[in-house]
């Protein structure tokens, strides 16, 4: 059993199929990169995997618990990271904390919190409310709030949007160093060489479907045909071309 | 196409675009619902009005110089004049956040942006000229919407050139000081002449509205087609002199735009935070108790919504309060025969708090609408999380209500010789009306979050659609569902109350516990409803899918 099991995974909006029958999974320690191109239904998946939305049809399994049937017992090993920060307005940095530390239950939070706000550089933000943060600070303590729990499947949607270099380095730290740990996370990004970087292996959808899965070397390999030049970035941009996507047999 | 053209086209093309997408939107029952009922309202109140026309008294044309006209072209003459006393002098053209980022970057001259504005405000303006004819003029003349519509174009046009012209005042030396002192003089001055000479037909005062006289003939109703298309000829040019005017004094706009737009940004943020109860007022209120490490989740919740009712929440309760306190207060410097009118207000506060705080304290769902999907993640059931959102606007209003009912019958009791209300105040009645107080605040905090729920994207209007009739039948729909879903929620509590007093009388017939015993079964049966309710809301809310509800679609 993997800690995040997706099998036969479809996600519709009224006739429009955003999800088609997509299966992965993300072994313990394992970071998998969900790519695609613009529309092609990453953030869809991941809400799913979320259980922000319901799937359509196929099963998510977080630590074993049907994100549909237990869901409580799958969230609590969960935390998903959006792109954009959605923070409650009239609660200050700590108090979201606080009620983060209380909502999952965690034992002695307060001792835990120090060297995350350290972290993310937010020791001075403590009173501050959200209005008075920057775009990248709300990111950073949206991040926080998400690690408060310490949760052993994470999902990523764009998580260096609004950071600045050092936020992206500390987060790009605090990923692997998580992943090292043996949390298994899902990151999604328009930036390959964030994904080159921190994933062991890459899922790339287009259209909803799964175009190519496996571990990045092998699939740089497979592109490369030999060649040892050849980056991420250019792999994607091969199987996602159009010529490609005519010579692919259908639902592939 | 020239840069004038592709303007043109943006705004006819917005403007068109959000027609087709509120009619799109029509496929959707909810929303097509919501508009015949928008329209039927609207329809009634059209009707309404040309029934009952002749039952007001109409403005009656008696030639250009009639001392109607002369009236409207006075209102008109201090809206002009006016004008330059208006503090801002930063030339600032008004816009919205996009529409400065495309235009200020793009190689567009003032002329085109200024015309882009004219074209893009046509159609609200049209709006307003049939809302005045109809509802101000009641008349349903043609002509006479064409003109208005003129005249608040014309009229737009001239507010943009004069806060052009106050800037270029301004750089030659002409402060604000002296545009106010210009215009007190001007207005000052004609008050005095007219009252001095007791008639507006005199030369100069003929002089002064010659131009608004031209806006008032546009304008007004009953006036001969001949006359009217006259001025509205005038207005026509007067508006193409304003244009060319504003786009041809030499002033930096710019910045002043940025300045004004970033204000009417914030302002429009304002009103709407403080329109949907989102507005912070006291942002640094400590939380009402230390929430503990460890417990039950649903307490982090509460806890989380009574800091927003007390930072968003509170002004209601202090002016609740102070209404209270005044009131008492005046009984201690008022006669014996304002008792009376001090007690029934006291217990009517008691009676209408329930209603009004049901929407005046909105800390749960609809306050959380737009985080849904940040609390669809929580590691709660749905029904948990429904529940503990309702908690706590739940508690705040029992407190209110319970501490109004205190000072009430505290108040009544020991002003029995001021009013024959003190008899209702005794503590027995005061328990029962508590003891269902709670229960109805539940039913009407768990019918108001069903909606939220239920009609989502109706509560998140975009801010395209603030206003329109199918915000008002959305409206109409949510208000008759109340009242239809409170009188079925109550029916089952009446039914049982009869006999409850009975049998309550019967057995504790002297008890001052009597009718606090009689509510105790309707009570029973409005929390099981309301139980009903919230597990209904929180299976609903396990299954909710924001995407398809919200209209969005997130790839």
């Amino acid at each position: 059993m993997h800690p995040i099991e997706v099998i036969k995974l479809s996600k519709n909006y009224g006739d429009f199929q955003a999800v088609k029958e997509l299966s992965f999974t993300v072994k313990e320690g394992e970071i998998l990169g969900l790519v695609g191109p613009n529309g092609a239904g990453k953030t869809s998946t991941l809400r799913a995997l979320a259980g922000i939305h319901p799937p359509t049809s196929g099963q998510i399994r977080i630590k074993g618990f049907d994100i549909r049937e237990d869901a409580v017992d799958a969230k609590r090993h969960l935390a998903f990271f959006p792109d954009e920060p959605r923070l409650f307005d009239y609660l200050s940095v700590d108090e979201h904390m606080q009620f983060i530390g209380r909502l999952y239950g965690v034992p002695d939070f307060r001792s835990k919190l120090e060297p995350l706000l350290t972290e993310f550089d937010l020791q001075d933000k403590r009173k501050s409310m959200p209005a008075e943060l920057s775009r990248g600070m709300k990111q950073k303590l949206m991040i926080l709030c998400g690690f408060l729990h310490q949760p052993s499947v994470m999902i990523f949607d764009e998580p260096l949007t609004g950071l600045d270099p050092l936020g992206i380095r500390r987060m790009k730290e605090s990923i692997a160093r998580r992943a090292r740990e043996g949390a298994s996370i899902i990151l999604s990004s328009h930036l390959l060489h964030l994904v080159e970087e921190l994933c062991h292996s890459v899922l790339v959808i287009q259209n909803g479907t799964s175009i190519a899965y496996a571990p990045i070397d092998d699939l740089k390999w497979r592109i490369a045909q030999g060649r040892s030049d050849v980056s991420l970035e250019e792999a994607f941009l091969r199987i996602t071309s159009e010529e490609a996507a005519a010579t692919r047999p259908e639902g592939r | 196409m020239n840069v004038t053209g592709a303007l043109a086209y943006v705004a006819f093309t917005s403007t068109k675009n959000r027609i087709l997408m509120g009619i799109r939107k029509l496929r959707n029952g909810r929303y097509l619902i919501s508009a015949l009922f928008g329209l039927a309202y609207m329809f009634m109140m059209f009707s309404r009005n040309f029934t009952h026309a002749g039952r007001r008294v109409q403005f009656v044309y008696a030639g250009a110089d009639s001392i109607a006209v002369d009236v409207m072209a006075g209102v008109i003459f201090l809206l002009l004049v006016l004008v330059w006393a208006w503090p801002s002098d930063d030339a600032g053209i008004a816009m919205s956040e996009a529409e400065m980022q495309i235009l200020f970057s793009a190689p567009v001259s003032r002329r085109d942006i200024l015309l882009y504005r004219f074209f893009r405000s046509q159609l609200g303006l049209l709006i307003s000229a049939v809302m005045t004819s109809i509802f101000g003029f009641r008349t349903r003349s043609f002509t006479g919407l064409a003109g208005l519509w003129l005249f608040f174009a014309s009229l737009s046009m001239y507010f943009t050139m004069a806060g052009q012209l106050r800037a270029r005042l301004r750089k030659i030396g002409v402060t604000f000081i002296v545009r106010i002192i210009a215009v007190a003089a001007i207005i000052g001055g004609a008050c005095w002449w007219a009252a001095h000479v007791g008639t507006f037909q005199t030369p100069l005062i003929h002089a002064l509205l010659f131009v608004p006289r031209f806006f008032a003939l546009a304008t007004l109703p009953n006036v001969p087609l001949a006359a009217r298309l006259g001025s509205m000829a005038f207005v026509i040019a007067f508006a193409v002199i304003c244009f060319w005017i504003a786009a041809t004094v030499k002033v930096d706009f710019e910045e002043g735009s940025l300045v004004l737009s970033q204000k009417k940004a914030n302002t429009v943020t304002r009103q709407r935070n403080q329109q949907s109860g989102q507005w912070i007022a006291f942002k640094r209120l400590p939380p009402p108790f230390r929430l503990g490490d460890t417990g039950v989740p649903d307490i982090a919740i509460i806890w989380k919504n009574l800091i927003a009712s007390l930072r968003i929440g509170m002004m209601p309760i202090v002016i609740m309060v102070a209404a209270m306190l005044f009131l008492i207060g005046q009984s201690f410097f008022m006669l014996k025969t304002a008792g009376d009118a001090i007690g029934a207000l006291m217990l009517l506060m008691c009676a209408i708090i329930p209603l009004l705080s049901a929407n005046l304290f909105a800390q749960d769902l609809r306050l959380d609408i737009t985080r849904i999907e940040y609390l669809k993640t929580f590691p709660m059931s749905g029904e948990r999380i429904v529940a503990a959102e309702m908690a706590a606007p739940l508690i705040v209003m029992s407190l209110v209500e319970l501490l109004f009912l205190t000072v009430t019958s505290i108040y009544l009791n020991t002003h029995g010789d001021m009013t024959k209300f003190a008899r209702f105040a005794t503590p027995q009645n005061m328990l029962c009306v508590f003891i269902f107080t709670v229960p109805i605040c539940a039913v009407l905090t768990v019918m108001r979050n069903a909606a939220v729920l239920l009609f989502p994207a109706w509560i998140l209007r975009s801010k395209e659609e603030p206003r329109g009739f199918v915000v008002t039948g959305q409206r109409l729909v949510v208000m008759l569902g109340n009242l239809i879903v409170l009188s079925i929620v109550l029916i089952p509590a009446g039914i049982v109350f009869a006999p409850a007093l009975f049998i309550a009388y019967r057995f504790f017939s002297g008890s001052p516990a009597f009718l606090a015993i009689a509510s105790l079964p309707p009570v029973a049966i409005i929390l099981t409803e309301v139980w009903f309710g919230v597990r209904m809301l929180g299976k609903y809310f396990d299954e909710f899918d924001a995407s398809n509800e919200l209209d969005r679609v997130m790839t």
